[in-house]
């Protein structure tokens, strides 16, 4: 009779990964979901999978090791109640990985929708202060018949993959033992057969629809940012998740202000007379109309700073420019000569 | 499709389809990089202490996802996004495992006069 480590075709010195490595590999090709029908496969796994049940727990395979070497007699585990569905149970998570559904049953059902990529342009204005701009948004939404599952009202499974949308292979080439995962040929991967497809979206469960979004822009947002809207994006399929939508913000630049961080920059204009004997001009700020105060004896290049008036509390700064006239009416040159004379 | 434009095109369906792999758990994506050589688009896969049966390839529209569970006890799955640019063939990938390390060739599809 073939000993255990003959079985999975390893040393009695093997170790417990060398003996877990040794059964994993054996067992994918012969596991019952792989051959389904297949008597010999069957018996394959179970002898397999009896000496790994010995060779795995350090006690049961002392006390084999023992008995292979006439100390006890060998203990009988094909007497002890045993199938594939307990065996599974008690070593399943060897097999995650080694069939590709145990991988899927752990997601969420169905497949996620694409994340969605869209341009937003702000104007300045917005972007600083914060506020909501509109989107339309071309994109797969669940398709209003179905509901997204695909299905008219009698639905019946895809009957070769079962509804799951998938097959699963071990993967054929060179002998390589990597299970590949693909859409069902025969339902394009929506699970459904085909006589039982929701006629408005053809089984997809989504349909292209135009939607409109109200997207709120944060206070201060950069030319360039990122907005990650969770579940605007495409519609999942069979109830999958949705993706996100993803908006690349460009900020629209402005006549007046020039924004440097938390700061706002402008230009101001003031008469010759303003700024030597001071006084107020108004001035836009990114909240309205503000008056600015020109203290005396200002001059052209000077900055003014207005505090808080800026992004997310930063300050708003005035660079001011001194308007020299080009004209002078005759009074104006006569003060102008007088100032001049006065002057030396 | 020279180097550079599918380089924009892979980093554009990596983005598009991040969200395949977002909700993976217990999970963490593996570094991968790719070479274009004639009409083949060559994905490298670097899996550490991952096992050729604990590979799962999955054929999605336009990416694959690659998913490795190492064999050492506890430790995370790996796994990877490799998108499928337009004008090569995700349905027929031609897949090589060595000792961890996984290649998958994709072929670009040829247009009815052969070019």
């Amino acid at each position: 009779m073939r000993s255990y480590y003959d079985i999975l075709g390893v040393s009695a010195e093997a170790t417990a990964d060398e003996i877990k490595r040794a059964y994993r590999r054996q067992a994918v090709k012969v596991h019952p979901d792989k051959n389904p029908g297949d008597a010999q496969a069957e018996e394959r796994f179970k002898e397999l999978s009896q000496a790994y049940e010995v060779l795995s727990n350090p006690e049961q395979r002392r006390e084999y090791d023992a008995a292979l070497h006439g100390g006890h007699p060998e203990p009988d585990v094909r007497e002890t109640a045993w199938s594939v569905e307990d065996f599974m149970r008690r070593y399943g998570d060897l097999f995650s990985g080694d069939f590709g559904a145990s991988y899927h049953r752990r997601r969420s059902p169905g497949r996620p929708g694409s994340d969605v990529e869209a341009t937003l342009r702000v104007d300045f204005r917005t972007a600083a202060l914060g506020g909501k701009v509109q989107v339309a948004i071309k994109g797969e939404a669940p398709c209003p018949s179905c509901g997204g599952g695909g299905a008219d009202a009698h639905a019946r499974p895809c009957s070769q993959c079962g509804g799951t949308g998938r097959v699963t292979q071990r993967s054929s080439e060179q002998g390589q033992l990597f299970t590949v995962t693909r859409p069902c040929p025969a339902c394009g991967g929506n699970g459904q057969d085909v006589a039982s497809r929701c006629r408005n979206c053809g089984g997809r469960g989504t349909v292209i629809k135009e939607q409109k979004i109200a997207v709120a822009v944060p206070e201060g947002t950069d030319d360039g940012a990122t907005l990650r809207l969770r579940g605007l994006g495409g519609a999942g399929l069979a109830g999958g998740r949705p993706g996100d939508l993803i908006i690349h913000v460009r900020v629209d630049p402005d006549r007046h202000f020039r924004r440097e961080g938390e700061r706002i920059h402008s230009d101001v204009r003031i008469p010759l007379t303003t700024a030597v004997l001071g006084g107020k001009v108004a001035l836009r700020t990114l909240r309205g109309e503000a008056s600015l105060t020109i203290p005396p004896g200002t001059s052209s290049g000077a900055r003014l700073r207005l505090k808080g008036q800026g992004v997310r509390g930063g300050d708003h700064v005035v660079h001011v420019h001194i308007q020299v006239p080009a004209k002078l009416t005759g009074r104006q040159r006569e003060l102008y000569e007088e100032l001049a004379r006065l002057e030396g | 499709m020279d180097p550079a434009s599918l380089a924009r095109e892979i980093e554009r369906l990596r983005r598009k389809w991040a969200s395949v792999v977002r909700g993976e758990q217990e999970s963490f994506e593996v570094p991968v990089r790719w070479t274009l050589s004639g009409a083949m688009l060559r994905w490298h896969v670097a899996f550490e202490d991952v096992i050729e049966p604990d590979i799962d390839v999955e054929i999605l529209p336009q990416v694959l996802v690659i998913r490795g569970r190492p064999a050492t006890r506890g430790a995370s799955i790996q796994h990877a996004l490799l998108p499928i640019p337009p004008g090569f063939d995700g349905e027929r990938p031609r897949i090589r495992c060595e000792a961890g390390y996984l290649e998958i060739c994709l072929h670009r599809l040829l247009s009815e006069d052969g070019a």
